[in-house]
C-alpha cells in the first residue's frame, strides 16, 4: 500500500470529483420526473453546491499531486494524446457548465430551461467520470489499462451521485424515487463487480519486479472494507428512497460512499503493475 | 535526423555498477536518484537426480539500463505538458523543466523505470543521454566509465549491428516503445515473457 499512500491527492481527487459530478445526473432525473414549487427548488439549489464543492475540492487536491502547479497551464498542451490532459479538459468543461448551472439556479434564473440544463450538466458529469477512468488507460501499465477502470469510476459516480442528490432532494424525490433507487443500485453493483473482476485480473498478472498476487494480497483488507462501505451506502440509499429519504440518511450515505470509494481508489493505486520493471 | 542508441553486452557485465556511479557523479545526483540502474536478474533452482547428484539451473545476469530514448516513448505520449520530448536532431528524450508540472505520469508509463519526479526540483528528472557530451562528439559518461566495455553508444545503425533490440527478461516486449537499446544476450538469457527469474535488487533500482 506504500504506492497508494504516495498518491493520496490523486485518490482524493478521483473520489470526490466523480462522486460530486454524478449528483448532477441524479438531479436531472429528479427534475425530469417532478414539478417543484419555488421554495423546494430554492432548497434543492442551495444544497446542489455541496456536490459541486466536492468536485472543486477534488480538483484542488489534484493540483497538490503535482510537483510544480505553477506550470499548470501547460497541462492543456497534450489535448488529444495525453489521457491526463483529456481528463483535465473534460473536467474543466464540466466544472464551468456546473458552475453556470448552480449560479443561475441559485439566482432563480433557470426558468423553463432547468430540465434541459440539468440534463446537459448531468451527462457532462458522467462523461467526466468516464474520462477520470480513461486517464489511466496507459498500455504499458497492465493493471490499469483495462475497461474495468472507467467502469469502476462510472459506478462510483452513480452511487455517490445518488447519495449527494439524496441530500439535495431529501424528502422531495417524488416520482423519481424509483429511478434514483435504480441509479444507486446499478452504480454499486457495477462498481463492486468491476472491482472484484479487477482484483482477480491483477492477481493473475505479474512482472519481474512484483507479482500481482503480492499486490492484491497487500491491498485486500482495504478492498474488502471499501466494498463493504459501498454496499452499506447502497443499502442506505435504496432503503431511504423507498421509505422516505431524510437528511441524516443522505449524509450517512455520502460519508459511506466517499470513504468506501476512497479506500477502493487507494487499492487502485496499490495495484500499479508495469509491463516492464518500473518500481513506484 | 540521427537517432542515437545504446548497446549493452550481457556477456561482459559483472554488475559492478561503475556506470551507475559515474553517471551519479557526473550529473551530481543525490542518494535517492540514479539515471542509470543495474538490474540483477536471478532465478533457477537445483534438482536432486535419482543417483543423488545435484543439477542446478540457477542463473544470474545483469542489465545496465538508463533511458532507452525509445522511438515511441511511453513517457512523451502521456505527458500532458509536452515537457517530456524527443529531440528532432538526436532522438534523445529529455525534460523541458520550464514546462514540467511533475505529475509523475512519465514515471508510471515508462516500462524501463527511467524518469522520476524530483519534488525538491519541481519536475521530472531522467537520463538525457549526456546530450551535452554527445554534442561535443563524446560518449555518455556511463559508456566511457564501464571497465568491462559492456556499454557502447552511437547511431542506431551502428548499434543494431552489435546486438538485438532489447527483447530479454526482465525487460518488456520491445514492441511497446521500440527502445533504442541493443543487447548482446548470454547463454542464460530468458525471453521477455519468462517467469523463471525476478529482479532481486528492487530497492536499489527504485531510485
Amino acid at each position: 500500500m506504500e504506492t497508494a499512500f504516495a498518491e493520496l491527492p490523486l485518490a482524493v481527487f478521483t473520489t470526490l470529483a466523480p462522486l460530486g459530478a454524478g449528483a448532477f445526473i441524479a438531479l436531472a432525473v429528479a427534475f425530469s420526473a417532478n414539478e417543484y414549487d419555488e421554495a423546494t427548488l430554492k432548497r434543492i439549489d442551495r444544497l446542489t453546491w455541496v456536490p459541486l464543492i466536492a468536485v472543486i475540492v477534488g480538483f484542488i487536491a489534484s493540483a497538490l499531486h503535482t510537483a510544480d502547479p505553477s506550470h499548470g497551464m501547460f497541462a492543456l498542451n497534450g489535448l488529444g494524446h495525453s489521457p491526463l490532459t483529456n481528463e483535465i479538459c473534460v473536467g474543466g468543461v464540466f466544472v464551468v457548465v456546473a458552475l453556470v448551472y448552480a449560479i443561475m439556479a441559485s439566482r432563480g434564473k433557470l426558468g423553463g430551461s432547468r430540465k434541459a440544463f440539468s440534463l446537459v450538466t448531468g451527462i457532462l458529469g458522467l462523461v467526466f467520470a468516464l474520462f477520470v477512468g480513461l486517464a489511466y488507460h496507459v498500455p504499458t501499465i497492465v493493471s490499469w489499462s483495462t475497461p474495468l477502470v472507467p467502469i469502476e469510476v462510472l459506478g462510483f459516480a452513480l452511487l455517490g451521485g445518488s447519495a449527494f442528490a439524496a441530500l439535495a432532494l431529501s424528502g422531495h424525490e417524488g416520482k423519481a424515487a424509483g429511478a434514483l433507487r435504480v441509479l444507486a443500485l446499478v452504480g454499486a453493483a457495477v462498481a463492486v463487480i468491476a472491482q472484484v473482476a479487477h482484483l482477480a485480473m491483477v492477481s493473475g498478472a505479474g512482472n519481474a519486479v512484483v507479482s500481482g498476487s503480492q499486490l492484491t494480497g497487500a491491498a485486500m483488507g482495504w478492498a474488502v472494507a471499501g466494498l463493504v462501505l459501498v454496499a452499506v451506502a447502497c443499502f442506505e440509499l435504496v432503503r431511504g428512497y423507498k421509505a422516505g429519504m431524510t437528511s441524516a440518511v443522505a449524509v450517512r450515505a455520502i460519508v459511506e460512499s466517499c470513504v468506501g470509494v476512497f479506500m477502493l481508489r487507494l487499492v487502485f493505486y496499490a495495484l500499479f503493475l508495469s509491463v516492464g520493471v518500473t518500481v513506484m | 535526423m540521427t537517432q542515437y542508441a545504446f548497446y549493452f553486452d550481457t556477456t561482459r557485465c559483472t554488475g559492478c555498477k561503475t556506470c551507475e556511479m559515474a553517471c551519479k557523479d557526473y550529473k551530481d545526483l543525490g542518494v535517492d536518484t540514479a539515471y542509470r540502474k543495474v538490474f540483477d536478474y536471478e532465478g533457477g533452482s537445483w534438482d536432486v537426480a535419482d543417483d543423488g547428484t545435484c543439477v542446478t539451473s540457477a542463473f544470474v545476469y545483469h542489465i545496465s539500463m538508463s533511458c532507452n530514448h525509445c522511438d515511441n516513448p511511453a513517457c512523451t505520449s502521456v505527458c500532458p505538458t509536452g515537457a517530456m520530448h524527443k529531440d528532432a536532431d538526436t532522438g534523445l528524450v529529455s525534460v523541458d523543466t520550464n514546462k514540467c508540472i511533475g505529475c509523475g505520469y512519465c514515471h508510471m508509463a515508462c516500462p524501463y523505470n527511467a524518469p522520476r519526479v524530483d519534488r525538491s526540483l519541481g519536475h521530472s528528472v531522467k537520463c538525457d543521454g549526456c546530450a551535452d557530451r554527445v554534442a561535443e562528439g563524446k560518449n555518455p559518461m556511463c559508456v566511457d566509465a564501464c571497465p568491462l566495455r559492456a556499454l557502447e553508444f552511437g547511431t542506431v545503425e551502428e548499434m543494431e549491428q552489435l546486438g538485438e533490440r532489447a527483447n530479454i527478461a526482465p525487460l518488456p516486449d520491445s514492441s511497446y516503445t521500440d527502445p533504442n537499446l541493443f543487447i548482446k544476450t548470454n547463454d542464460d538469457a530468458k525471453p521477455v515473457d519468462s517467469d523463471e527469474g525476478s529482479v532481486v535488487n528492487t530497492a536499489e533500482v527504485a531510485q
